[in-house]
């Protein structure tokens, strides 16, 4: 009686991990084919006054699958940049001046979850 | 003596069968196809070890089949996989080098592992709860 049943669980379970992988795969596989232009992520800074700079974050990414809770770590801050899609993204932050520390402005890491589901971490050198 | 032998022997060969199963599908299926997704090499080793424990599983759950023992025999494959997909996996926190270059990637798979172990478990129930069935209708 159950052995229906059984089969049904299995299929639907298989099907369930299928669909779970799949933005990922997606992802992966966009990403190996166009790896030079898949993601471009720039940041600029400009001094507002005295005290407070506005640093502008800008990702211009070319995947399909949505990528929640972007963030972007710059000279050792993070800075969320919210949800990503396809096309450019733009957010604009102010912070204090010493905040970002001396020097030139450097991405040290990206991470966001692909689809809302795989966190992904890229560390930069 | 002869016929008398047949269905032991074909029970032993369903259980061989159905280990050799669930160790293709846990051990050697689910890794390599991460493994080849990610670009990153994801083994369980020690396959000799692995085949003798769910060969040896699959043939005692087929053997005592009418056995209350059978209960917690059928699903003990199904967790045993799933927590060795567990270990392989690294509770799904991996580290994947960028080739060529200094870029270092971490990825967090777990919510696809917790779907696995939620399934097996779901799984590995209806199997053991199917001793019960079987028994009411014989």
């Amino acid at each position: 009686m159950l052995a229906p049943a059984k089969l049904g669980i299995a299929a639907v379970s298989a099907l369930l991990v299928l669909a779970l992988l799949s933005p990922l795969i997606v992802f992966l596989m966009e990403a190996q084919r166009n790896p030079e232009g898949f993601m471009y992520v720039k940041a600029t800074a400009r001094p507002l006054n005295g005290t407070h700079v506005e640093v502008t974050v800008a990702v211009l990414y070319s995947g399909t699958v949505p990528l929640r809770d972007f963030a972007v770590t710059l000279n050792g801050r993070e800075l969320a940049v919210g949800d990503v899609s396809r096309g450019n993204n733009t957010r604009v932050v102010v912070l204090g001046a010493g905040e970002l520390g001396g020097g030139p402005l450097r991405i040290t890491a990206l991470s966001y979850r692909v689809a809302g589901l795989y966190y992904i971490k890229v560390h930069m050198g | 003596m002869g016929r008398a032998l047949i269905p032991i022997i074909k029970k032993v060969l369903g259980g061989v069968l159905t280990g050799l199963t669930y160790y293709l599908v846990y051990v050697v299926l689910l890794p390599q196809v991460l493994s080849a997704l990610l670009r990153t090499p994801l083994e369980a080793g020690h396959a000799i070890s692995f085949i003798a424990l769910f060969v040896s599983l699959g043939t005692a759950e087929s053997v005592l089949r009418s056995h209350p023992v059978s209960i917690p025999l059928r699903a003990v494959p199904k967790l045993l996989g799933a927590l060795i997909l567990y270990v392989v996996l690294n509770g799904g926190h991996l580290e994947v080098p960028a080739e060529g270059t200094v870029l270092r990637t971490e990825l967090d798979l777990s919510p696809l592992l917790h779907a696995i172990i939620l399934l097996s478990l779901l799984y590995g129930s209806m199997d053991a709860f199917s001793y019960y069935t079987a028994r009411d209708s014989t």
